[in-house]
């Protein structure tokens, strides 16, 4: 069945910049994996798997979110053209909580099975998204205060997006190993 | 658009926040330091408030 035009755009994004990053990260050696710009700076493991984390923290939302709510659910609603952005965050820095901060030193094809597994997975939550009205769905996100699950899923493609900037930016910044 | 650019500085220009929005040339989302000018369609799509619709 097709989905809703705003879900087709969200999961058309998602797997846009997914494309993207798994292109940058493949045939990567475990010492460019590793690799840090700084001591204080990601390698482009640590965003992998801060990615992982993240798309695995945003499919349990949704698993709640579905679970926990009075059934049954209004069903999308045929004239929801769009989705509402995602609240604007404070000035300043932010730090990824710890359920999401990465670990240092998986191997570079565990990591992309991970995203590709993970994946596959949120398809079904983005199945799930597509047959109910996702704006009764909501839950607080740290910074940025109650979000709906759109949202939610929305922040996710802005954020890849901004990770796979910065992936990028390791791999290009002086010193990245060769191989 | 005269010229070739960098995302960031283009929306700059136009005065939108990058983090607010996802700029997509020929349905590739593009990143903050894509080189965009020329004859390139690009679609800016809010996704965060403070973002803009504006087509560049």
């Amino acid at each position: 069945m097709a989905w809703p035009a705003p879900v087709e755009a969200l999961w058309n994004d998602m797997e846009n910049v997914r494309a993207q990053l798994l292109k940058e990260a493949e045939g990567l050696s475990q010492g460019q994996s590793d690799w840090r710009p700084s001591e204080g700076e990601w390698s482009v493991g640590e965003i992998l798997h801060h990615l992982t984390l993240a798309e695995v923290g945003t499919g349990k939302l949704t698993s709640k979110l579905l679970k926990d709510a009075p059934q049954p659910l209004p069903p999308f609603p045929p004239d929801l053209k769009g989705f509402s952005p995602v609240p604007a965050p404070p000035p300043g820095p932010a730090r990824a909580p710890e359920v999401v901060y990465p670990e240092r030193g998986h191997s570079p094809e565990r990591l992309i099975a991970d995203l590709k597994t993970i994946r596959e997975r949120s398809r079904q939550s983005v199945e799930r998204l597509a047959a109910v009205d996702p704006r009764v769905l909501r839950w607080r996100h740290f910074t940025l205060g109650e979000m709906d699950l759109a949202q939610w899923w929305l922040l996710h493609v802005r954020h890849e997006t901004d990770h796979l900037q910065q992936l990028r930016d390791v791999k290009a910044a002086k010193g990245f190993p060769a191989s | 658009m005269d010229g070739k650019r960098r995302v960031k500085d283009l929306l700059s220009e136009l005065g939108i926040l990058p983090s607010t929005v996802l700029v997509i040339r020929d349905n590739e989302l593009l990143t903050s330091d894509a080189v965009v000018g020329g004859d390139d369609v690009l679609e800016v799509r809010p996704v965060m408030s403070g973002g803009s619709g504006a087509s560049a």
